[in-house]
């Protein structure tokens, strides 16, 4: 039930919902880019509590007395909430937030403000055309081209122009070939990426780096976590930003895990078909897979057909997952499903595969990762 | 009942069998993540139902379309990132409990609050019928409660079910007062909160949302990626997965072996719950598991406390690469010994931890073992973790009964007993978790090398436990060397049968393929359980080479 990680030719729809209350302003039909304002949106802001009698020094019913603000009037930051007078001094108390007065307490004393809550540009964040909308709630926008499933990513999300910065899709790039060829794209390196790449990369502004792997001893190294620290496995896992300056922003995506060590086949030549394209990546909640999608001009997508659906049977191109083969690619040779006992002990309901070298295996069913259906 | 996992959808089929309620059939899928616009539970449901269908010959429910449409009407949801708390707000002055609560209910941890005054709130009627709320929170000012709300506070209670320690307190006390209320809330699972609601947040009701939100998180285990997409889907709402097995434990408790060790190691949490007649004591440790949070529980436990289990070294990064691998696929399962023993190795120290974590309890009559326990590992392998866990956590025990739960039945069926008690408590006298496995948790010192002692124990001496410990320690200490090891031969083991041709000597090549460690977790298990019945053990392997049901049952 899971879809195919790297598809040409399909039509991806891409959500974008507003938080809390806001506007929509785009319609049905409306061609968008990643940079294109969809919407405004106002998330909700925790309401304030202000204990005005005790600021005030004085009971709560002498406290609403003071009040300079009516319940449901509008106050700015730093206005005047409340003021007492005494014989020597002027107590006030102010607003600590622009906001609504919304109640007033008789017994407590306590002031409820609720903070004006910030207006949110919401973002295409992909190009397309709006496909639905749902007024005050959300857009979808299709976009034709290609798509590309991570299994992992962290940084946001960004676009720019992919440019492929290796040959193969086993080769590491060195940090001193890239130069500002790279700068603001999406750069996609076969094989891994290390500490000084993403370090380089940072330097020349590019916006994402693709790659099989990333050893997390070298991810931890350029985010400045100590060698052997063991938080850093959870660390990374739950990364929101992966920048060393906060003036910059890097997102990474992985196509293959920590342990890859190159980029499969598959997702290799549909990134080849990417290459000075623009695209998006969106990484930011994991455990959602990172994707990356690309609109191709018209005349290279032809009958665009929705995203399909990874389909485990015969002849199927699979990605094992795990154990002596991790990461390698395979075909499944005629689908049935066997019960076998494992090395490790473990029954478990499985395939046979044959790698490219013409090896057999039996694998379980949940070691396989589609990559391309029959 | 479908039980929606971060890492494995557990779907348990119920149905009248000749009349009688059964559990027809289980079957658990991988719960896929989404990817674009598919609503990735559905699908897991879809799929789980299928696989049941056909697995227990059950007839369909039609067309495809029929299914989904059949389904939203049948299924019992259950899952462990449940869906916003419904709370009940109690004191003396309703309108102060009010104000509250009008503070409260912006939350997004909160669904619904019944707030108002011990008086408000009992009469008939003011709250639905049956209704177990996820929490109530109990508020108290500067003035005791009086002694005249005791007994309307105690019938409150007992109607939402916080006198059965399912429902918790959350008790608000200002600083400095002593509450009339703390002792009949000590029999209760309350947590005290020592704030002034007349203060600013967050000493003020900051202190409370704190609370709350803790409290939230215990159910909200894992921020799924398919909980945005569930109020599509199953039109009931959802039910707390750790609160079904924590009735299902109660209930077994009560009417069978007396106390009861509840371990359920999931993808993402671990729930660890003593139930001992009817009282209840549990942790869940959210975030943490074997699956999603398997990072988490790395950092939690650490390298060393890993690597313990483990009868080799493992490579540097191999444990933390192991923890990212299994928290990005937590489905894929262990192909060679060694990923077993790693994956084992998380096990056990996650039992520990949760073990560890809960209060002090006393010795358990049976031992459950579920989630990973029971569906990750074969029954022996999980008696043989959970052994060695409770070994560590906590030594004096001696002897327990072990049973897996590889039918999900505990949640399953508790989450059949939150609508109809009665018929839950039929199909459990037919089809709870039979007891499997008899064994004593290993005796002795401290257990560094933990397949050591028990292939000692074998011996059943400790003089030869301390021969045999510096033996393996050894063997230990030089396992990346080609060596030979001189054991004594393990009678009744298979893999010793084999090597009886060589009398007194087992020669080990130490190599990848190495078969020491499948000889230690094969002569683990059988000593542990043969401490006091070697022969009748030694007696059923020789025979088969494996254990058999009807064996298990006269040992």
């Amino acid at each position: 039930v899971s879809t195919l990680p790297y598809q040409l030719n399909c039509a991806v729809l891409t959500e974008r919902r507003l938080h809390g209350r806001g506007q929509l302003r785009v319609g049905s039909g409306e061609r968008v880019e990643p940079r294109t304002i969809v919407g405004t949106g106002s998330p909700p802001a925790e309401p304030l509590i202000i204990n005005i009698a005790a600021d005030l020094q004085e009971t709560p019913a002498a406290a609403a007395q003071a009040l300079t603000v009516k319940v449901g009037e509008r106050v700015a930051r730093g206005a005047v909430l409340a003021r007492a007078k005494t014989a020597k001094s002027v107590r006030e108390v102010r607003a600590p937030e622009s906001g609504v007065l919304v109640a007033y307490d008789q017994t407590s004393g306590l002031a409820t403000l609720l903070p004006s809550s910030s207006q949110v540009e919401l973002r295409a964040t992909v190009s397309g055309t709006v496909r639905d909308v749902v007024p005050g709630q959300s857009v979808t926008i299709e976009t034709r081209g290609a798509y590309v499933a991570g299994v992992w990513g962290a940084g946001g999300d960004a676009y720019g122009v992919v440019r492929l910065a290796t040959r193969s899709r086993s080769e590491t790039v060195a940090f001193e070939q890239l130069d500002n060829h790279f700068t603001y794209s999406i750069l996609v390196t076969g094989g891994t990426v290390t500490a000084d790449t993403l370090a380089r990369c940072e330097e020349l502004e590019v916006r994402a780096v693709i790659a099989g792997g990333v050893a997390p001893a070298e991810l931890g190294r350029y985010l400045g976590f100590e060698a052997g620290v063991q938080v850093l496995p959870e660390a990374l896992l739950t990364l929101r930003s992966v920048r060393k300056d906060p003036g910059q922003a890097l997102l990474i995506m992985l196509l293959g895990g920590f342990d890859a060590t190159e980029i499969d086949e598959a997702a290799w030549q549909v990134l080849a078909a990417c290459e000075g394209r623009e695209g998006s990546i969106t990484s930011s909640n994991w455990p959602e897979p990172p994707r990356l999608v690309v609109q191709l001009p018209t005349s290279e997508v032809v009958n665009a057909v929705p995203l399909q659906q990874a389909v485990l049977g015969a002849g199927a191109t699979v990605l094992i997952l795990g154990g002596p083969n991790a990461q390698t690619a395979a075909t499944v040779v005629d689908g049935a499903v066997r019960r076998i006992s494992l090395p490790s002990g473990v029954a478990a309901e499985a395939m046979q595969v044959r790698t490219d070298s013409g090896k057999q295996l039996d694998i379980p069913v949940h070691n396989l990762r589609v990559i391309q259906n029959p | 009942v479908c039980d929606y996992g971060s890492g494995w959808t557990k779907a348990t089929l119920f149905g009248k069998v000749g009349g009688t309620p059964r559990l027809i059939a289980t079957r658990s899928v991988p719960t896929p993540t989404i990817d674009g616009l598919v609503p990735d539970l559905l699908a897991a449901t879809l799929q789980a139902e299928r696989a049941i269908r056909a697995m227990a010959g059950v007839p369909g429910f039609g067309s495809a379309e029929g299914d989904l449409y059949d389904l939203r009407a049948a299924l019992l949801p259950v899952g462990s990132c449940a869906p916003p708390m419904s709370v009940v707000l109690a004191g003396v002055d309703s309108k102060a409990v009010r104000r509250v609560a009008s503070q409260l209910q912006e939350a997004s941890y909160i669904r619904e609050i019944h707030a108002g005054s011990i008086a408000d709130l009992l009469p008939a009627g003011r709250l639905p019928s049956g209704y177990r709320p996820d929490v109530v929170v109990l508020l108290e000012g500067q003035e005791p409660l009086p002694l005249a709300q005791q007994q309307p506070l105690a019938q409150l209670l007992a109607r939402v079910g916080a006198d059965t320690r399912l429902v918790p307190v959350l008790h608000c006390v200002p600083e400095g007062v002593e509450s009339a209320a703390a002792v009949m809330l000590g029999r209760m699972d309350t947590d005290v909160v020592r704030c002034d609601l007349l203060a600013r947040p967050p000493h003020g009701l900051g202190a409370v949302q704190r609370k709350l939100h803790v409290q939230y998180s215990r159910h909200s285990l894992w921020r799924a990626s398919g909980a945005a997409q569930l109020p599509a889907h199953p039109t009931a709402s959802f039910i707390s997965a750790a609160g079904c097995a924590m009735i299902s434990a109660r209930y077994a408790a009560a009417s069978g072996p007396g106390r009861l060790l509840l371990l359920d190691i999931g993808a993402s949490s671990i729930t660890v719950c003593a139930a001992a007649g009817e009282d209840l004591t549990y942790k869940v440790l959210s975030g943490m598991g074997l699956g999603r949070g398997c990072a988490a529980l790395y950092a939690r436990v650490g390298e060393n406390n890993l690597r313990r289990w483990l009868p080799f070294e493992p490579r540097p990064d191999e444990l933390s690469l192991c923890a990212l691998r299994r928290s990005l696929h937590p489905a894929v399962q262990p192909l060679t010994l060694r990923e077993a023993l790693v994956e084992q190795a998380f096990a056990r120290e996650a039992i520990r931890l949760g073990i560890t974590e809960l209060a002090p309890v006393a010795p358990p009559d049976l031992v459950v073992g579920s989630g990973f326990l029971a569906r990750g590992i074969g029954s022996r392998a999980a008696s043989v973790v959970i052994a060695d866990a409770l070994s560590q956590a906590q030594p004096s025990w001696r002897q327990v009964e072990v049973t897996v739960d590889s039918a999900n039945a505990f949640v399953a069926l508790g989450a059949l007993a939150a609508i109809d008690p009665e018929l839950a408590g039929t199909v459990w006298d037919r089809d709870r978790p039979r007891t499997v496995t008899i064994l004593l948790a290993a005796r002795g010192g401290k257990r560094e090398a933990p397949a050591v002692d028990v292939a000692a124990s074998w011996q059943g001496g400790s003089m030869e436990t301390t021969v045999l410990e510096g033996r393996l320690q050894r063997i230990h200490g030089a396992w990346d060397k080609d060596t030979s090891v001189q054991l004594t031969p393990l009678r009744g083991v298979k893999m010793a049968e084999a090597r009886r041709k060589q009398p007194q000597t087992i020669a080990l090549v130490m190599s990848d393929g190495n078969p020491l460690p499948e000889l230690l977790l094969d002569t683990r298990l059988v000593s542990i359980r043969t401490e006091r019945r070697a022969e009748s053990v030694a007696r059923a392997l020789d025979s088969s080479g494996a254990y058999t049901a009807a064996e298990l049952q006269n040992l």
